[in-house]
């Protein structure tokens, strides 16, 4: 038998008024698979994301993230209790903490762990995103790469099942974007379950067991990156491509 | 301007500092403690709870102190359910009143500042306490608050000040505070030029304490790498 999903979507459906933003989708993601979101803005990707990460209420349809069922108000998103790991476009750092201390406040508060044992486990991450040399400054005095590999750590601080990362590098400069695009790499090596909402393509390439292209708030195509990127399908994937592979 | 009057007016009307002290501060604690709540349930998505809350910063706001002040000094004590309560004990001691008075005034323009500088906090903050699995709770103390509070330090400062200049009303419902022992002295000395700038002095000395105070504590505050607050 194939090993269970992680996250499985069924029949989602979003709508403001009369507006679909999220078209019946259904997607299931297994333990360990690496799934890139793409699809032109306004496509509902990072909605989707957002509704996964239980950060966006739904109309209708069913969640199931990391063994928990989110309930259609959201309500019950404390039950994730750092389970699901999300990853901000902007970050989303506590300013008014060390970056240190950014990774201890969850374990801490959440799960419980005394200060020594938060402390060592948020610098065993800070050192594998290797900034382990900037534990103590804050957030304001980081370069936004850095700010980004600090917000990847601290997720990684609550053991999460799942990765979702909602265009982790559109906020970077161009010369940061590497450096946390690496540290993504070296989470999905050690199997890490990863929905990436992005527009590297690179990355998805290199990293992606399958990418999902949406439009207009449905699930246009979903194939292999060799196949996806080789031999598009759908004329709207391939006139994005094209957009894409020369911005 | 007689300067043996004025030397002879400072310890009497020094007299009166320690009465200021006790209505700034527990006014200020008061209006601190109520402000929070009223800040929250004037933002709350329940209308039931939303309108008072606007409702009392609304009327509180639009009406002299002086005058809510007598309301509760003579007006509450003159209605017999009151005179029943628990609450007589406080109620029927001026300086009791004064406090309240001086201090929901407060909460009432705190509440409203709070309130801004709580929405002034990025919806990004509470997404990602949310997601580390942090309750609504730890989220509002340890994420939310430590941030509006910093942005609204610099006003807290200014407050106190208003809070103590505003204790000199309690003056008006015999309360001997530094203005009433002013008072007072003038009545007998008939020299209100003198009287009255030993009170002015004492009241800007006591301003000039609070604002170092604040300053220490929004320096020792500041958030290291945030603009504005580099020192």
């Amino acid at each position: 038998m194939r090993a269970s999903n992680a996250i499985k979507v069924t029949n989602l459906e979003k709508s403001y008024g009369p507006l679909k933003v999220i078209d019946d989708i259904s997607l299931s993601v297994a333990q360990g698979e690496k799934v890139v979101l793409c699809g032109p803005s306004g496509s509902g990707k990072s909605t989707l994301i957002r509704c996964i990460a239980g950060l966006e209420t739904r109309s209708r349809g069913d969640i199931d993230v990391a063994g928990h069922a989110l309930s259609l108000d959201c309500k019950n998103i404390g039950a994730f209790s750092g389970d699901v790991g999300m990853v901000f476009q902007h970050f989303n750092l506590f300013p008014h903490l060390s970056a240190l201390e950014n990774l201890m406040l969850a374990p801490r508060l959440v799960r419980g762990l005394g200060k020594a044992q938060a402390r060592a486990r948020a610098l065993e991450l800070l050192e594998r995103v290797h900034i382990a040399d900037r534990a103590d400054h804050y957030p304001g005095q980081l370069s936004g790469g850095q700010q980004q590999r600090v917000a990847i750590a601290r997720a990684l601080c609550m053991q999460p099942k799942v990765m979702l990362f909602d265009e982790p590098t559109s906020a970077l400069d161009p010369e940061m974007v590497g450096e946390v695009l690496e540290v993504m790499e070296d989470l999905a090596s050690e199997g890490m379950t990863m929905i990436v909402v992005t527009h590297e393509l690179g990355f998805a390439r290199k990293v992606a067991d399958r990418v999902v292209f949406l439009d207009g708030g449905k699930i246009l195509e979903e194939n292999t990156p060799s196949a996806f990127f080789e031999h598009p399908v759908h004329a709207r994937t391939r006139a994005f491509l094209n957009k894409i592979d020369h911005a | 301007m007689s300067y043996e009057i004025l030397m002879a007016a400072i310890p009497i009307v020094w007299d009166g500092l320690w009465l200021t002290l006790v209505i700034t501060l527990s006014a200020f604690v008061l209006g601190q403690v109520v402000a929070l709540p009223l800040a929250m349930a004037a933002d709350a998505r329940s209308r039931f709870v939303s309108a008072p809350a606007r409702a009392y910063i609304f009327f509180v706001r639009g009406s002299p102190m002086l005058v809510q002040l007598f309301i509760i000094y003579y007006g509450l004590g003159s209605l017999e359910a009151v005179r029943d309560s628990i609450f007589w004990p406080i109620l029927k001691e001026p300086l009791g009143c004064a406090i309240l008075a001086v201090g929901l005034n407060s909460a009432a323009y705190m509440g409203a500042l709070l309130r801004g500088a709580i929405s002034q906090v990025p919806d990004g903050q509470g997404e990602a306490a949310r997601t580390l699995g942090l309750s609504p709770w730890q989220t509002l103390t340890r994420v939310t608050l430590p941030q509006a509070y910093r942005y609204v330090l610099p006003v807290l400062g200014n407050e106190i000040t208003l809070v103590m200049k505003a204790s000199s009303l309690a003056s008006a419902v015999t309360v001997v505070e530094m203005t009433g022992a002013a008072r007072a002295l003038v009545a007998r000395t008939y020299a209100p030029f003198e009287v009255f700038t030993v009170a002015g002095a004492l009241y800007l000395m006591l301003a000039l304490g609070f604002a170092a105070l604040f300053r220490a504590i929004e320096r020792k505050t500041a958030i290291p790498g945030l603009s504005g607050n580099d020192a």
